[in-house]
């Protein structure tokens, strides 16, 4: 089990979150109108080998996104941050 | 307007429960008191301090501490969210509108819970994964937190004394859930209580 | 004779307090203190039970985890439990055992013919004789009833435990794993720096390899003395019976604790097992070794132990297990065993595979009487059901045979072919380990986890001094990274032991001159896996561990090969003339030892299966005669018993009565969110696939929600309550789904929207009123509020009082009826569906429950969650008109993807069927004539009968269906094997206009 450092709530376990998939992709604008560019923000995912920045969602404690940093490869947690706090 | 019925009609009944000879638990429902939720925007915490002045609250206050002024507690839930129990939504709503703040009423949203006794700790350690050591978790503090994966809210008031706030359609359930694995430590749960 | 094998004193047993156990029928006696095995030895018991595949005779080989034969039934009825190790099981008085794998009884097993019939046993038998093309499979079929009942371990239960079991969090600073002299040593440096320590002990003494020295030297007393010192400091917590399975990221640590299962019972509401969940800052594994066999000829005869178990059973349970002893050894560990037993009275023989070996050894046992024969190892045990004689020969360095052997009778051979350090926790985090080609043996990768520290055995250490010093340098280590830094010297211990690793052979198997085992040679016992096994394999090609370990299921026992591990990948190295580091070794996963499933269910059974939602009216239901049913967490009313005898007559029933009078049913499960801020309306704009900047307050609208790759997510209604101020409501079973993608939408990529969304699902509890009566009733209930059609229209919504109750009464109807939606705040919601009970006696009120309202939905083709299914589309569900053109809004591009867009798309059609003909949900359709083959051309989604039509109707997707009106297709359903036709009609069955709910 992973433990993920929200910033609200502190130190906790990976079941009080929700998985929210990679937070490098950013959602295009609302009156972006090519289907290619939500093709591209729907469905493609680089999937690294390594570090990688993804959301979580605490939906058992404070309901904040969260973007955790973690390594795909040997599961170590890095920084983790309010989604909201990232522009 | 008739009473508020408890969702524990049916769950706590006056009584002892567990193992004989002890107990290490005392379970009893607070009455209902006021709840409201103001929530804002960026420059959340100079925002809404005409809301709280009033309150005689100084600040938004942090994430892990209950800030308590007379019968208010004021809980840090989110950046930009505070849940006041003990203040209705008409006292803090004139004052929220003028500082551009949304004020919502939860004042049946949730059911709360008061636990005593010597074995509180032991018996939390065994609902959430939340460290409720005493180093970790000082009278004053509270948490957000899981207990059978439904979002709760933990205050110590005491060494041996938690408040839990759960959902109010949740709490049967998961109260009924407490009472089965506090059964070791022996029960004794007691009238509502102010 | 009882107990004619335990010695008039020693051990650590409490020889004060006699107890009685049974075992296959009778009963033995021992003393508390003892195990099932202690006992059974004690009492000249060899047989234990029968071999997984060949049902050989086996008795106890080890004295701990590692246990390969001695497996067990322990306790009844709803107690009883499978493949317990008698080496682990305490003895208790009254404990009640039985052995397993063995039909009809242990002594005249009719298995055993199968070792008879071993040669078409061999490794890939299975594969062989079943698997494939032609007949394989169907023989398969036809042997698997026998060959189950043949093969296997233990019985699991069929009735149901009555024990209780739970879980605990935990967090610590420091986690120690292992209560020998490392992990004590540890725990001594570790608690003096005042951070909260935990030290977990599998057994149920702390001590570890200590408690197997004889009972009374210096070792007794320093062990005493730190146990005392480790159990006077407040901070550091001792867990006994306690095994640490698992260790998982993040510094996760399970533990399973046997509370009470050291006897019959556990006391009332006190559980027998405790799942605790560590989170620790820093670990020390000091988790020990494990002793490996010699693999020979017929060593897995009852008769053939390990040699430290037997110096446990010895020094420990005060149990000589024979009289004549041959110990065979390749390292120097046995020469305790051997001069300890002959100093207990047995005459033993001493063969070390070793030319040379240290003389301070060879002199001390030499003043034992141990007659030592070096050169010399053990080529076959023989003897019929138990040994009875020993092959002994001359060996050369890769231990084939180099002479004549010589038969030698004995009772009991003690084996040692070096240890395995228990590296299992370490490499469930870390991988794969390093192999130490100076002991033989793998060993963890040193720094690999920087929160993960492993001291004594389990890192090759073959010398207490060293292991004490090392535990004790990491126990302060750890402080040290919690920030708790202190300092101390390592006690100094006044003991020494002998070092295994200290000039050990490296050899794993005694072979006949011409390399071939002298008899069958097993490599896992409780497999039944040969050498000749492994040798197979490699002639057939299975070179890669993995495909070795599957192929041949050597390690693949409960004991997961702490046994048989380094012996096979020794054999397949030598196969392959490799060094074994080349041919690698297998991955360790959790659990270490096996684990009950009880202990991880903890109280998350039966009714806290999962927890559950209630209604605030929730109680009424069942009180007045409700049927309930789960609806995703929640309980809703199905239907009222009062209503007709069973669910088909009640909700025609029911769904009649709202079409004729009126009707209440308990939506409180609605998902409702509050939608407040001065970006509301734009933000609503965007998730909803229709306009909202032009609602006013007091308003209502019907809208719906698209993903972001233009699939339906969910609909339902919003008021707007106020300038700023919104009430959603979702679906019961996507409010969740629904609620976390908004709050991911403002708090990502929508910042600027100055917008909060909080489920108030919670605060309200909410009634429909349907049906032509509910105007007056509801305006006979109300005050403060004029109902009337000119007041209140379709989508409005107006606050108001029942009985002194605040409510909100919406108007908009689900079942086609007039009808509206009453709100109120959760604690009232009981009294308000008491109050409109009472008022609602003078209009026919009935309540209804949720099988009337999916009838009624139906009737009027309204969709739900079985056509909201992920699958659909705004144009699959007919819901195309509902989207603007004129703004963006979530999905609206990828909507229009050319597939979504394709007419032969399943789409929503209705179904009417003749006479008694219906459908159940998920049948498939099929063009009339064509072949009922294959996914159909679309399925059923709803179903219901129609009291409105009459008849029995459908929802269903079917393709290319709003042009398929007045079709006839088949309908079959495969599942119960059901065939009809229906006639493809509109979805709007009842009242198409929409004059009923316009009232």
């Amino acid at each position: 089990m992973i433990r993920i450092n929200c910033p609200v709530c502190g130190l906790r376990d990976e079941t009080e979150f929700t998985y929210g998939g990679d937070a490098n992709v950013k959602r295009p604008a609302m009156d972006e109108k090519d289907p290619k560019v939500w093709m591209d923000y729907v469905f493609n995912r680089s999937n690294p080998r390594g570090d990688h920045q993804e959301y979580w969602h605490h939906t058992q404690g404070c309901r904040q996104w969260v973007i955790l940093e973690r390594n795909t490869l040997d599961h170590t947690v890095g920084q983790c941050r309010l989604a909201k706090e990232v522009k | 307007m008739p009473d508020i019925r408890s969702a524990l009609l049916k769950i706590l009944t006056p009584g002892h429960y567990g193992v004989s000879g002890r107990n290490a638990i005392t379970v009893r429902e607070e009455e209902n008191r006021p709840l409201v939720q103001v929530a804002g925007w960026a420059g959340f915490e100079k925002a809404v301090l005409p809301v709280l002045a009033p309150l005689g609250l100084q600040s938004a206050g942090d994430y892990r501490h209950v800030q308590r002024q007379g019968d208010i507690s004021c809980y840090r839930i989110a950046p930009d969210r505070l849940l006041l129990r003990g203040i209705g939504l008409t006292a803090v709503m004139q004052a929220s509108e003028e500082a551009g703040i949304m004020a919502l009423d939860l004042g049946h949203a949730r059911t709360v819970v008061r636990l005593d006794g010597e074995a509180t700790a032991d018996l939390l350690a065994r609902l959430t994964s939340v460290d409720v050591r005493d180093v970790s978790f000082p009278v004053g503090a509270f948490a957000q937190c899981g207990i059978h994966h439904v979002g709760v809210l933990l205050e110590r008031l005491d060494r041996q004394s938690f408040r839990l706030m759960i959902p109010y359609t949740w709490s049967a359930s998961l109260v009924s859930y407490l009472m089965d694995t506090a059964l070791p430590f022996g029960i004794s749960v007691e009238e509502g209580m102010d | 004779m009882s107990q004619k094998k335990r010695l008039a004193k020693g051990g650590r047993i409490n020889r004060g307090k006699a107890i009685k156990v049974m075992f296959d029928g009778r009963s033995y006696q021992g003393f508390e203190g003892d195990t099932l095995a202690s006992i059974l030895l004690a009492n000249d018991v060899s047989l234990v039970g029968r071999s997984f595949k060949y049902h050989r005779p086996r008795g106890v080989f080890s004295a701990g985890v590692e246990e390969p034969n001695a497996m067990v039934h322990l306790r009844e009825a709803g107690r009883h439990e499978p493949n317990v190790r008698a080496t682990l099981a305490e003895a208790y008085d009254g404990l009640i055992s039985s052995p397993q794998n063995a039909w009809p009884s242990l002594k005249a097993d009719i298995g055993a013919l199968n070792q008879v019939l071993a040669p078409f046993f061999s490794a890939g038998f299975y594969y062989k004789t079943f698997m494939g093309p032609g007949s394989g499979t169907r023989f398969w079929m036809m042997c698997e009833h026998f060959i189950r009942k043949a093969a296997g371990m233990g019985r699991a239960g069929d009735q149901e435990d009555p024990d209780h079991y739970e879980k605990i969090n935990v967090h610590c600073d420091i986690l120690i794993i292992g209560a020998g002299a490392a992990g004590l040593a540890a725990a001594l440096a570790a608690g003096r720096s005042g951070l909260s320590v935990l030290l977990v002990e599998q057994d149920r003494e702390l001590g570890g390899g200590l408690l197997d020295r004889p009972a009374g030297e210096d070792s007794d007393s320093w062990l005493q003395e730190t146990v005392d010192q480790v159990r006077a400091m407040e901070t550091v917590k001792i867990l006994t019976r306690t095994t640490a399975f698992g260790a998982y990221d993040g510094d996760v640590y399970g533990l399973v604790e046997r509370v009470w299962d050291h006897a019959a019972e556990a006391p009332e509401y006190q559980v027998r097992q405790r799942y605790w969940q560590v989170r620790t800052k820093q670990a020390i594994l000091a988790t020990g070794l494990i002793e490996r066999p010699l693999v020979f000829g017929g060593n897995d005869k009852p008769g053939v132990m390990l040699s430290g178990a037997v110096r446990s059973y010895l020094n420990r349970y005060g149990v000589l297990p024979g009289q004549h002893v041959i110990v065979s050894t390749t390292n120097n560990s046995a020469y305790d065993t051997a001069s300890e037993l002959a100093a207990a009275g047995a005459r033993v023989i001493l063969c070390d595979v070793r030319k040379a070996v240290p003389v301070k050894l060879s002199e001390r046992v030499a003043a034992s009487g141990v007659q030592l024969m070096t050169g010399h190892a053990v080529l076959e045990a023989k003897g019929f059901g138990k040994v009875t004689s020993a092959l002994i020969t001359p060996v050369d360095e890769t231990g084939r045979a180099t002479g004549l052997a010589e038969q030698i009778p004995c009772d009991l051979i003690a084996v040692s072919a070096g240890f395995a350090p228990v590296l299992h926790l370490w490499s469930q985090r870390a991988g794969k380990p390093d192999y130490d080609s100076e002991k033989g043996c793998f060993v963890p990768k040193a720094d690999s986890i920087p929160s993960m520290t492993c001291v004594g055995g389990m890192i090759g250490n073959g010398s207490i001094k060293t292991s004490v010093t090392d535990g004790f340098k990491a126990g302060l280590a750890a402080a040290e990274a919690c920030g708790a830094g202190i300092e101390g010297e390592a006690p100094d211990i006044s003991f020494a032991g002998t070092d295994w690793t200290e000039m050990s052979s490296q050899i794993w198997s005694i072979t006949k001159e011409n390399g071939k085992a002298s008899g069958k040679a097993f490599i896992d016992l409780q497999h039944d896996v040969t050498r000749s096994d492994i040798d197979l394999a490699h002639r057939e090609g299975f070179v890669s561990v993995e495909h070795l370990k599957r192929y041949t299921t050597t390690g693949m026992a409960t004991d997961q090969g702490k046994l048989s591990n380094l012996s096979a990948l020794a054999r397949m190295a030598e196969l392959r003339s490799l060094a074994i580091p080349e041919v690698g070794t297998t991955t360790f996963r959790p659990p270490y030892t096996p684990i009950s499933i009880g202990s991880v269910v903890g109280h998350d059974y039966g009714s806290h299966f999962r927890a559950t939602r209630y209604s605030p009216i929730h109680d009424w239901h069942p009180e007045n005669g409700a049927e309930m049913i789960e609806a995703g967490a929640w309980m809703r009313p199905w239907y009222y018993g009062a209503s007709g005898k069973n669910l088909r007559d009640a909700y025609i029933s029911e769904a009649d009565h709202v079409r004729h009078h009126v009707g209440m049913v308990d939506v409180s499960t609605l998902g409702k969110i509050a939608v407040q801020g001065p970006d509301a309306a734009e933000f609503l704009n965007r998730v909803y696939v229709n306009g909202w900047k032009t609602l006013q307050p007091g308003r209502i609208r019907y809208g719906v929600m698209l993903r972001e790759d233009g699939f339906v997510l969910d609909d339902g209604t919003t008021a707007r309550l106020g300038e700023h101020d919104y009430f959603m409501t979702t679906t019961t079973s996507n409010a969740a789904k629904v609620l976390a993608f908004m709050e991911h939408l403002l708090q990502t990529a929508w910042q600027d929207l100055k917008v909060h969304v909080t489920s108030v699902t919670d605060q309200w509890a909410a009634i429909a009123v349907a049906g032509p009566q509910s105007r007056t009733l509801l305006q006979a209930a109300v005050t403060g509020a004029d109902l009337s059609a000119d007041s209140l229209p379709n989508n409005h919504l107006v606050s108001a009082e029942i009985d002194g109750i605040p409510v909100r009464i919406h108007r908009m109807s689900y079942s086609g009826e007039l009808a509206y939606e009453v709100y109120t705040p959760s604690g009232y919601g009981y009294a308000l569906w008491s109050q409109l009970t009472d008022v609602g006696k003078a209009y026919n009120l009935r309540p209804y429950g949720t099988e009337a309202m999916g009838a009624l939905r139906i009737e009027k083709g309204h969709v739900a969650g079985p056509e909201l299914d992920g699958r659909t589309t705004l144009k699959d569900l007919a819901l195309g008109g509902f989207a603007s053109s004129k703004k963006p809004f979530v999905g609206s591009v990828l909507k229009n993807r050319e597939k979504l867009e394709d007419p032969a798309r399943p789409s929503l059609v209705g179904l009417e069927f003749s006479g008694e003909n219906r459908a159940l949900s998920g049948a498939l359709l099929y063009s009339q004539g064509a072949q009922t083959e294959g996914h159909g051309e679309g399925h059923v989604t709803s179903t219901t009968y129609s009291p409105a039509l009459g008849k029995n109707i459908a929802l269903a997707l079917l393709a290319g269906g709003a042009d398929r009106l007045g079709d006839t297709v088949q309908v079959v359903d495969f599942v119960g094997d059901t065939r009809c036709t229906a006639t493809v009609v509109s979805t709007h069955f009842f009242d198409p206009e929409g004059d009923r709910q316009n009232a």
